[in-house]
């Protein structure tokens, strides 16, 4: 009977508190979104898995969780924390953007600029709120709308806070369509939205193969933090864009993403234990995560409407929002929304500019912010 | 502590202020040079032909003293068969002093010292005339008999064998 008790004891069951089962909820959700509502499933679906995996109430020392050295968890949650898997993400999301768009339409470039107000004024936000200067710079990037950014400076800067920032990050980019179109009517009028863009002109073979060594080039020589995010970024275009290396370019773009984003989505989950995860801290996370991405969208839309004025070649506001990265997310939400205003009116490849071009700002945004609080 | 206060003390305000103008700064470059590419990359196509007009023009210059092949068995050399008698004889003296079997190239390099003219077209008239032969150590050698005869077809090289 005593060896009974001691069993019933030692489950889940018996150690879980209401923290376990809410997180448990939010893992829950996290699938739901995925599984259901399509919003980001490949990223949705491990994370909410890997929430349902670090909330699981075991044994302090056994050797499971997540942050206890020598289990198995932890060996897998090394690559965040030391911040390897990022880097590799980005050399998948090489291998997979096509830059031509950018190419085409330099000018598009500047709404990936602009939308980077977000994590900046972030950042400011964060420190009003009491956060220290590390805390605050990783809270920040939570704007550049890009999960494996975040997870980069947040290991680099507050490794504690890692779990959080990547869960708020994600969150947001998978609600990108829910978050960014009120946004986006707000600041434009109909007119704005139903602005039709010229079609680009074509792009050479030897831009695109020219692009990602002069790209890395001038931004890691001008922030060299951000050396192994955008290096692995460029490298990946590289390989797919210089056509002889399709093997490698293949690899990059799927068996390497793949399996990258396989486990950083369980072990960022999975670092999302009830008592690291449910304080005070990661209310204001997700809080100030919320105001950054509204803030990158309005940066964007209304730097796209000054561009307007001073600019004889109009170009549709709605292409401001694309500029916080989330690809191709907000691309998407910039063609749902000039779509609904002008059904003939198609500015999907045309949002892929900014959309990358937020990916290289969010970048170099995160290697300053290292390099200046690092 | 928080608040404005905060900001402050962390130098907020300008971390923030530079932070943006680097990220403008640097994707403003980045559109800057993109803009360029394409003259860029017209200027490089323009003068990567360059080396296609200019091995022909060296080619022209460095065969400027051939004679143009007039049939299919001309003469690529202009080496009169007399001529290549008295070079024959020139060269003979040379190799006396060096012995033989003699290397090609070293005879070549003694006799241009020397100011023996046109001194490849006149080996190579020798050599097809048989009055020099390469043996398969890759050492020369005069051909036994053929002293200095005077053969008005040894000079005529086909085209092929230049």
């Amino acid at each position: 009977m005593e060896l009974l008790i001691d069993f019933i004891q030692n489950t889940g069951f018996a150690m879980a508190d209401y923290r376990h089962f809410v997180m448990i909820g939010v893992g829950l959700i996290f699938l739901y979104l995925g599984i259901a509502k399509h919003y980001e499933p490949l990223l949705l679906v491990p994370i909410g898995f890997g929430i349902l995996v670090g909330n699981v109430p075991v044994f302090k020392g056994l050797g499971l969780g997540i942050y206890e050295k020598g289990a198995v968890l932890n060996y897998l949650y090394f690559g965040v924390s030391k911040g390897i898997y990022p880097p590799l993400i980005f050399l998948g999301i090489g291998a997979m953007t096509d830059f031509s768009t950018l190419l085409a339409r330099p000018k598009l470039v500047l709404l990936g600029a602009a939308a980077q107000l977000g994590v900046f004024m972030t950042f400011l936000g964060a420190l009003f709120l009491g956060f220290v200067p590390s805390e605050a710079a990783s809270i920040g990037i939570i704007g550049g709308a890009d999960g494996p950014t975040a997870i980069f400076l947040s290991a680099k800067l507050a490794p504690h806070l890692v779990g959080p920032i990547a869960i708020a990050a994600y969150s947001y980019m998978a609600l990108v369509p829910v978050i960014q179109p009120p946004i986006m009517k707000l600041l434009t009028s109909r007119r704005e939205r139903l602005i039709k863009m010229s079609d680009p002109r074509e792009v050479s073979l030897q831009e695109r193969i020219l692009f990602p060594i002069a790209g890395f080039l001038l931004c890691c020589f001008l922030a060299p933090a951000a050396l192994p995010l955008l290096g692995m970024l460029f490298l990946g275009n590289l390989l797919k864009e210089c056509l002889v290396t399709d093997r490698l370019a293949r690899t990059a773009r799927t068996a390497v993403v793949d399996t990258v984003t396989i486990i950083l989505g369980l072990t960022v989950g999975a670092s999302t234990q009830a008592d690291v995860f449910l304080t005070a801290k990661s209310v204001g996370i997700f809080i100030l995560g919320a105001c950054s991405f509204m803030v990158a969208t309005a940066g964007g839309v209304i730097f796209a409407k000054l561009l307007n004025v001073v600019s004889q070649d109009k170009i549709n506001p709605l292409l401001g929002a694309a500029g916080v990265s989330a690809v191709p997310d907000s691309a998407r939400v910039v063609q749902m929304v000039g779509n609904a205003e002008d059904p003939s009116n198609y500015l999907l490849m045309h949002a892929m500019a900014p959309n990358v071009a937020g990916v290289i700002g969010s970048a170099i945004a995160a290697g300053v912010l290292w390099s200046f609080i690092g | 502590m928080g608040g404005f206060s905060a900001i402050s003390a962390a130098n907020g305000w300008l971390i923030a202020a530079l932070g943006i103008s680097v990220v403008f700064f640097g994707l403003l470059s980045l559109a800057f040079i993109v803009s360029y590419f394409p003259r860029i990359i017209a200027w490089w196509n323009a003068h990567a032909k360059a080396p296609k007009y200019f091995v022909p023009l060296v080619k022209s210059l460095i065969s400027r003293p051939r004679v143009k092949p007039t049939s299919s068995k001309a003469s690529v050399q202009s080496v009169e068969p007399g001529e290549l008698d008295d070079a024959e004889e020139a060269l003979r003296l040379l190799t006396a002093h060096m012995g033989e079997p003699f290397k090609l190239p070293r005879l070549i390099e003694v006799a241009e010292q020397r100011g023996l003219a046109r001194v490849h077209s006149t080996i190579n008239g020798l050599l097809v005339r048989g009055a020099m032969v390469g043996g398969p150590d890759g050492l020369f050698r005069w051909a036994i008999g053929s002293e200095s005869k005077s053969d008005p077809e040894g000079a005529e090289i086909s085209s092929g064998s230049t």
